[in-house]
């Protein structure tokens, strides 16, 4: 358990209300229809001053829209949009104050590098020294200063996606709107911009809004995520309560693999799984109900271990090495059971198994999902 | 061991990795160059060698001459101005999500497309001149509409879809995000149109003019019927020879005309063959556009309306006039010029039979020569510049040009429908060629990598890859070319025999001789023959859609 010894020590109370500091962005009981399509249906949602907050789900899931109803280009069938306390919700996106990088970078082919991150400075009537000032230090702080002169086509992806980070910068707004801004990229490069994206917002203190469909993604770089499901925010937390805490099996699925074992809550302090009873607050009233399990919260052991559960002694019957662990699919009375194994140590196919539970890594979702 | 012989006789690369030419292929590619050294650069050559030099002085001397040119670069500015506009805003209308009507206004924007080529001056004439239906019966006005704004109007309603389907092209490969992206920056919607949206249709726009201007110098149909006395270059080439039998001139004239024509050609494929700044990523929802400021859009609205009124007016005019008793005097029913027109029936014959006839010819000549450009072979830039020359080519210049090279020994043609079978096809052929070859580049090389690696040869990739794969364009390509050969007037006027005379001619003779009525009941025959042919087009192509549907994923 050393690699993830940081992700199980218990969960500080992270403060997920806004009620600590005033909302910068607030989205108050909105929906949106595209023709037949309800697109989103009542959502709110304060975003907090300086945070990355992640709208995460899959395609269809209103994640897009949302940011697009933030950023002025749709306006809610129902509901306010807040910026502070000025009401935002029917004001055009040219005076929103928010910023957008997209997915396909949208660079202005016929400009200049310097011209499409002066682009919006230009719009404002900045002066010309100030804005080949700012222009400077925009492309500074992206790694681009050299390629001013350049035209869009002449960078790579990666680069383009900087200029379009600088142009959404440049003038300085008060938020900044992330349209899947890295799902272009390659894997390597998507890691490394992310990482540029976390430190821009570290040094600047801007609040972002982004939006992915990728879950690592969205685990590496938020301060919260709301996971979306038609429609709905189906889950508001950090990255630590969404992963370990997932408010359902939809949400426990989209942000990772993981292990739902049947069980039965005892009482306060007690579940009970298979034939043994593990001692463990579910915070859920007793009854039947659903034990997530992540593969790495589950240990292999010797078919015989005392310590093993009874019901979940079974077979190896398929694995894959991902380099630092090993992913095993053991087959048990409660059906496949994934497990990661950190020490790769090459349990054949074949063996005779047993698993043994972490409780600090547990989660038991309500008996309903 | 044997594996490798075998891989080795299906490998298209040798040791050397070099490509290796199958002689079949060779033998083809020669075939094919020599017929276009035959039927596109002889004819060229002879109509530049056949006069002197004192001709071209003496030409170039003459006063009537000098106008005509410079009425042709008056009008063709003109005409190339209003056109563009005109298509700009067709195609602005399509492709905006919030601007009513893109349905009706794509619809009659196409329409002009297929008329034949003097069919708008003289629906105009039918209905806006002396005895218009319009003008003068219910407007009461007596206007003359001979001259430089009667062409100019012709053209510009003519010309307009052009203009049109190339910059709806354009429009649709801005991305919209681009034009977002301007507007969280800042920028409002008017702002956004003109610093991102109109420099990034700049390159088409150039380019569509350049196109549309090549058209308009070189259009014969409209000149001919509503110019009056306003001399152009390509009507006045007909007219020396038709009038004075002064071959020399006509080939001068013709000659003239050449030198902006090839031009303008070179130019607009080096602009569009450049880096064009449209198709980023594909392309996004029109959901994503950003609002139409609203002046811009009544203007775009206000343009579209008027024009489709009027492309509907002169179709109807047409109609009408076929149908009409007299027009004039007696607006009443009758299919009295209907069954008269039928009495052309040998015109009528010999048209579809030499459409039918260019049409094969454009079509597998076409697809032919498409596919060996995508082969490694020698003198391929000399392949391409070949089979696009004809494009730059005005089809007096054809006519003019055919005349000359084929009306004597060793290739004596004249009067046969051959003749014009091979100007019609040979002329036409950019057409398929340029269809088929954008075809052929969204087959992915993949595909034709699996046939080699399975044996297949190069000709055989021909029958069992491409030929079914292209069956669309192939039809698509002949259809256009039967289409625009039996209603063509320009090259079909120097080559018209007793043996070969086509309804464009007896058209062109009936609107001189002022049977109108005659004249419209053909031109309506003509307009049948084609929609029927977009209507086989469009059904064939909607049958090939589902059929590739099925393919994919």
């Amino acid at each position: 358990m050393t690699i993830h010894a940081g992700m199980t020590a218990p969960i500080a109370p992270v403060a997920s209300e806004a009620t600590d500091a005033p909302a910068h962005v607030r989205i108050v009981e909105v929906s949106k229809r595209l023709g037949d399509f309800a697109a989103v249906r009542n959502i709110s949602l304060n975003i907090k001053r300086g945070e990355i907050l992640t709208l995460l789900g899959p395609s269809g899931c209103g994640k897009s829209t949302t940011l697009r109803l933030l950023a002025g280009f749709y306006q809610p069938t129902e509901g306010e949009i807040f910026l502070g306390d000025t009401c935002i919700t029917m004001l055009p996106p040219n005076q929103r104050q928010m910023t957008m990088v997209f997915q396909e970078y949208a660079l202005f082919p016929h400009l200049r590098i310097s011209e499409n991150v002066g682009y919006g400075l230009k719009r404002r009537r900045l002066p010309k020294a100030q804005a080949e000032a700012r222009i400077a230090e925009m492309l500074e702080l992206v790694g681009l200063a050299t390629s001013g002169e350049k035209y869009p086509h002449q960078l790579s992806g990666g680069q383009q996606q900087r200029v379009a980070l600088a142009r959404a910068l440049a003038v300085d707004p008060e938020v900044l709107l992330l349209d899947e801004p890295l799902s272009n990229l390659d894997a390597r490069l998507r890691v490394r911009l992310r990482e540029e994206i976390v430190r821009l917002q570290k040094v600047l203190g801007k609040t972002m809004v982004f939006v992915t469909h990728d879950q690592e993604e969205a685990l590496s770089i938020s301060d919260r995520i709301a996971v979306m499901k038609e429609g709905r925010i189906e889950q508001l937390g950090t990255p630590d309560e969404i992963y370990f805490k997932p408010r359902s099996r939809y949400v426990a699925e989209f942000v990772g693999t993981a292990n739902f074992l049947p069980v039965d809550v005892l009482d306060a302090g007690t579940i009970r799984l298979g034939s043994m009873n593990l001692s463990f607050a579910a915070g859920h009233a007793p009854g039947a109900a659903t034990l997530m399990a992540r593969p790495h919260a589950l240990k292999l052991t010797e078919g015989g271990s005392p310590a093993a559960i009874p019901e979940l002694r079974g077979e190896i019957e398929r694995k894959a090495f991902h380099g630092s662990t090993t992913r095993l699919w053991a087959k048990t009375s409660f059906g496949d059971v994934i497990v990661d194994d950190p020490n790769s140590r090459g349990w054949p196919i074949g063996a005779q198994i047993g698993i043994e539970i972490d409780t600090n890594q547990l989660h038991v979702l309500g008996a309903d999902d | 061991m044997a594996t490798q012989v075998i891989r080795g006789s299906a490998n298209p690369r040798a040791k050397n990795g070099a490509v290796r030419i199958e002689r079949s292929v060779t033998l083809l590619y020669l075939i094919v160059l020599a017929l276009l050294v035959m039927f596109v650069v002889y004819p060229t050559l002879t109509v530049l060698r056949y006069p002197g030099l004192e001709d071209y002085a003496d030409m170039l001397g003459r006063v009537r001459w000098q106008r005509a040119a410079l009425n042709t670069v008056v009008i063709t500015v003109l005409s190339t101005l209003s056109s563009t506009l005109v298509g700009f805003a067709f195609a602005f209308a399509a492709t905006r999500r919030d601007i009513p009507g893109a349905k009706i206004f794509g619809l009659l924007s196409v329409l002009p497309l297929f008329a034949p080529p003097f069919m708008i001056a003289f629906a105009y004439i039918l209905m806006f001149g002396r005895q218009g239906l319009i003008s003068r019966h219910v407007l009461g006005l007596d206007l003359d509409i001979f001259g430089w704004h009667g062409l100019w109007l012709a053209q510009t309603i003519a010309f307009f879809p052009l203009a049109s389907m190339i910059l709806k092209g354009v429009l649709e490969g801005i991305h919209p995000s681009a034009e977002q992206a301007a507007l969280t920056l800042g920028a409002t919607e008017g702002a956004a149109l003109r610093t991102v949206t109109l420099p990034l249709v700049m390159p088409g726009l150039t380019g569509s003019m350049l196109v549309t201007a090549i058209t308009i110098l070189a259009d014969f149909g409209n000149a001919v019927v509503i110019a009056g006395n306003y001399p152009v270059l390509a009507t006045e080439a007909w007219f020396m020879m038709e009038g004075l039998a002064d071959l020399k001139g006509a080939a001068v004239v013709v000659g003239l005309l050449l030198v902006p024509a090839v031009t303008l050609f070179l130019v607009s494929r080096s602009l569009l063959g450049r880096r064009s700044y449209s198709t980023v990523t594909g392309r996004g929802s029109t959901m994503d556009q950003i609002k139409t400021p609203a002046l811009l859009k009544w203007s775009v609205m206000a343009i579209c309306s008027i024009v489709s009124g009027f492309v509907v007016l002169l179709y109807a005019g047409i109609v009408y006039a076929g149908l009409a008793n007299t027009w004039g005097t007696d607006w009443s029913i009758t299919l009295r010029h209907w069954r008269e027109a039928l009495t052309y029936s040998d015109a009528l014959w010999s048209s579809i039979l030499i459409g039918l006839f260019a049409g094969a010819l454009t079509a597998i000549l076409g697809q032919i020569a498409a596919f060996l450009k995508s082969r490694h072979l020698p003198f391929r830039p000399l392949l391409d510049f070949l089979s696009v020359l004809p494009g730059a080519l005005p089809g007096v210049f054809i006519g003019v040009g055919f005349v000359l090279a084929f009306n004597n020994p060793p290739v004596e043609l004249a009067g046969t429908i051959w003749i014009v079978v091979l100007a019609l096809g040979f002329w036409h052929l950019p057409l398929a060629y340029q269809a088929t070859s954008s075809a052929l580049d969204q087959i992915h090389r993949s595909i034709e990598d699996a046939a080699r690696d399975l044996g297949a040869s190069e000709l055989r990739l021909v029958s069992d890859i491409y030929a079914p794969l292209l069956a669309r364009s192939l039809m698509a390509s002949f259809l256009q070319s039967f289409v625009r050969s039996v209603s063509n007037i320009s090259v079909v006027v120097f080559l018209v025999a007793p043996g070969n005379v086509m309804v464009t001619f007896v058209i062109l003779q009936m609107i001189g001789g002022t049977d109108w009525s005659g004249a419209a009941a053909l031109t309506t025959f003509l307009l049948i023959i084609t929609f029927l042919c977009i209507g086989l087009a469009s059904l064939l192509a909607g049958r090939a859609s589902m059929q590739s549907r099925g393919f994919q994923p």
